[in-house]
């Protein structure tokens, strides 16, 4: 889906191409885009006027929440340079993070059971969270050094620990509207 | 074809015309109409000074509904032809209504039925039917307070919405004869009306803001950040199927089994006991006890007893309340102000406990009936065009994923949720059989991974797949949702560029086909009237395209077009300029569409050099490119 939108998002909002970004400009720049393309300021214009600005700001904000969202930027930049995916194959052979990520799983399950099952969860996702974070870490450096199998890498393990927040969130809904 | 708005967005075509428009609120309770008027907004009152609008209306045999106090008169006399909460059937199929609780005493016409028929004695009426009603009682009250037709309205919806539900509400519209500018989400809409965007300027992140919005059927959880006019939806989260009606629910029940009724069926009583219900609720905001009588019964109702009786409907909202911030990844500390907005939240409890769940004490200031109507009145005038240097803008979520079932009944999400609105996302399929020339595709609205746990939408058949090997085939499926939150989708074969018809059948909603016959019957008396404003609306528009074109001309006609190009286009504009004395509607909507038909290319070229200006040198044809759009889901 991706390879079939304007290649230069980072160039869209005037942002340096680079896994570091600047949240508040990115911010800036996306509304005053929004501000000129909102289907909104051609509430009164040709139809074909409103599927155009439509289709422009649809744009807008699949780039901005792309940029926005760590992983998908990263996944965004890497096949900006050329790294293919492919989501039904591509995983990681690393056996001590398979394990973790079998812990973690268990952690999830377990949960539901405990005596506070949505504090519980709660704590999970944090520690999840955490995780992400310290991939993101590495997949800039990695990005820095053009080390591109290992950013891939790293991004491949980030998809993993999102499933598991996935899967928690879900859970906590679950119990939620059970209460 | 308003060309110049490319270099001007915003811009009124024709700067000295101001165009009337509304806001409606269209409410489970109550309705209003709001305007703005020398730039302030006010809801406007009927001919007895009333400026709500009860959501009641009344069916008999013979005579037109009535609509508003005087139908609500006949609820405990003629219960089964007297409509209340409508809103709850919006969008619903007969079997979802038995589901939320069977609470409503119609009697509908089919058990199984996608578009539930309440039988009245004037006939089977669906609920798009009437809420086409109060719609059109609040658009006479406009224009006879406005003193003219309206150009457009901006109708308030619940954020937790689905599709089905916004679809029937346009319908509802179109058959009260309304021009929708946007539907808007009734927290958003309250957060215009606050006005809390034009405070703490100086910070570039802006402020951040929760709406606790709950009305009698639905109830809204949004958190905002607000920015200069930017107000961005960061998430929303809510249930349209909770509200005030269910506190009153709680509370005849209560009263039914104090009474030693739990167990009766008349209608009539039941009633009663919903309007003691709903009239004790009221007081306990005021004072700490009530005494109620129904048939036989006397008693007493204290605040703590209501408090009892509804805690676990609040506790319901405050889990949506913690899910959206979960989504918006804030904690509460965050939230600089809480606005409250319905008649709901007049409920002493709700405030209290909303207060102390963000901690902070939520703003009560705007009344919560009116603020909604007041806030849709400001975007109205907007996208009139009345106000064409604002800086405000709303850019809004879709509360529920938009998903495709695959293998084994799951169902693969699309569009999450709290994704900003419009946007498109492109799916591709391929083949499973050489030769195969047709797929369906089951679209699906909800959080859950399975179909049966979300809300079907539509199905679709996509035909005229290039007959090809197993695989072959890559079909391209688009789902694009508008600013109003609406679904379409288009598809479209990659490998030939063969557009494959799509077949839409509507899980829930009315047909095309449905919508019209009503339209048609609603508008017989008016036929006459309706000629002779279509033509004058042909003949506005005319004026307005041949005034766009000629200034857009002045602008780059000759840097765009070349000179055999404006040639064709200059003759389309002489067919046009003449067809504009005709008196035929259909003359002068012919040279228009033929006008624009030749303009296109023009317009495609100034959009292109305004865009690429803006982007950075992008092409605006790398994304414009599929024009197969605009098929609309669910009409």
């Amino acid at each position: 889906m991706l390879q079939d939108l304007p290649r230069d998002w980072f160039a869209l909002f005037g942002l340096p191409v680079q896994f570091e970004i600047d949240q508040t400009a990115l911010t800036q720049s996306f509304r005053e885009l929004q501000t000129r393309y909102h289907p909104d300021r051609y509430a009164q214009a040709s139809e074909q006027e409103k599927r155009l600005a439509m289709q422009i700001t649809s744009l807008l904000n699949e780039a901005h929440s792309t940029l926005r969202q760590p992983r998908l930027r990263a996944r965004y930049l890497l096949e900006q340079a050329g790294i293919s995916f492919n989501d039904d194959r591509d995983t990681t052979s690393d056996t001590g993070f398979l394990m973790q990520q079998i812990e973690w799983r268990e952690a999830i399950e377990e949960a539901e059971e405990a005596a506070e099952p949505l504090e519980t969860l709660e704590q999970l996702m944090k520690g999840l969270n955490t995780e992400l974070q310290s991939l993101e870490q590495s997949f800039a450096r990695a990005w820095q050094t053009k080390t591109y199998l290992d950013a891939k890498t790293t991004l491949l393990k980030m998809r993993f620990y999102e499933r598991l927040l996935e899967d928690a969130q879900s859970r906590l809904e679950r119990l939620e509207d059970g209460l | 074809m308003a060309l110049l708005q490319i270099a001007e967005p915003g811009m009124a075509t024709l700067p000295h015309e101001h165009r009337l428009s509304v806001g409606i609120d269209l409410g489970t309770t109550n309705s209003l109409v709001a305007t703005v008027r020398s730039g302030v907004a006010d809801t406007l009152p009927d001919e007895t000074g009333q400026h709500l609008l009860p959501s009641v209306v009344h069916y008999s045999a013979g005579s037109k509904p009535q609509v508003g106090l005087v139908a609500q008169q006949q609820a405990l006399q003629d219960p089964l032809n007297t409509l209340a909460s409508i809103k709850r059937l919006m969008g619903r199929s007969a079997k979802e209504l038995q589901t939320l609780g069977g609470q409503l005493p119609y009697q509908l016409m089919d058990a199984e039925a996608n578009v539930p028929r309440i039988q009245t004695s004037a006939g089977a009426v669906t609920a798009v039917e009437v809420s086409a009603e109060i719609l059109r009682v609040l658009k006479e009250r406009a224009e006879a307070s406005l003193g003219g037709e309206l150009s457009g309205v901006v109708i308030t919806v619940p954020a937790y919405f689905d599709d089905a539900q916004r679809q029937a509400t346009r319908d509802a519209a179109k058959l009260a004869g309304l021009q929708v500018y946007r539907l808007l989400n009734e927290p958003t809409a309250a957060a215009v009306a606050y006005g809390l965007d034009r405070q703490d300027t100086a910070s570039t992140e802006g402020k951040v803001i929760a709406v606790y919005d709950l009305g009698g059927g639905t109830f809204d959880i949004s958190i905002l950040r607000l920015h200069k006019g930017v107000f961005e939806v960061m998430a929303t989260g809510g249930d349209s199927a909770l509200g005030g009606d269910d506190f009153d629910h709680a509370v005849a029940g209560w009263l039914l089994q104090q009474a030693g009724l739990e167990n009766i069926q008349d209608a009539q009583v039941l009633r009663h006991a919903l309007v003691l219900a709903r009239e004790a609720k009221e007081t306990l905001s005021g004072i700490e006890t009530t005494s109620i009588q129904l048939h036989d019964w006397q008693g007493e109702l204290n605040r703590s007893q209501l408090n009892a009786l509804i805690a676990g409907l609040i506790k319901k909202t405050l889990v949506a309340c913690r899910r959206a911030l979960r989504d918006a990844s804030l904690d509460k500390s965050q939230i600089q102000e809480v606005v409250m907005v319905g008649g709901s939240t007049r409920v002493l409890a709700v405030r209290e406990q909303v207060g102390a769940f963000f901690e902070r004490e939520p703003l009560v200031e705007i009344d919560p009936d009116r603020v909604v109507a007041l806030g849709a009145a400001i975007q109205a005038d907007i996208l009139a065009g009345n106000k064409p240097d604002t800086a405000m803008l709303l850019l809004d979520v879709i509360p529920l994923s938009l998903g495709l079932e695959t293998m084994g009944g799951l169902v693969e999400k699309v569009i999450q949720r709290n994704t900003t609105i419009p946007i498109a996302r492109a799916q591709e399929f391929t083949t499973f059989k050489d030769g195969q020339t047709a797929m369906s595709i089951h679209v699906l609205q909800g959080e859950r991974e399975t179909v049966d746990a979300c809300r079907s939408l539509a199905r679709f058949s996509l035909r005229g797949i290039p007959p090809m090997v197993a695989g072959a085939a890559r079909i391209r499926v688009t789902f694009q949702v508008d600013a109003d939150g609406l679904l379409s989708v288009s598809a479209r074969e990659e490998s030939t560029g063969v557009t494959a018809s799509i077949e839409v059948k509507p899980s829930y909603g009315l047909s095309d086909t449905e919508i019209e016959t009503m339209l048609r019957d609603s508008m017989q008396n008016a036929r006459v009237d309706m000629e002779a404003r279509r033509l004058r609306e042909q003949q506005v528009e005319a004026d307005r395209v041949l005034e766009a074109l000629d200034s857009a001309l002045q602008v780059d006609g000759e840097v765009l077009l070349t000179v055999a190009e404006r040639e064709i286009l200059l003759a389309k504009r002489s067919e046009l300029s003449a067809a504009r004395t005709s008196s035929q509607v259909a003359t002068i909507h012919q040279a228009i569409k033929a006008l624009e038909q030749a303009a296109e290319i023009y317009v495609a070229r100034r959009m292109n050099a305004s865009v690429r200006a803006a982007m950075a040198g992008h092409k605006v044809d790398e994304f414009s490119a599929d024009t197969g759009f605009n098929r609309p889901c669910q009409s």
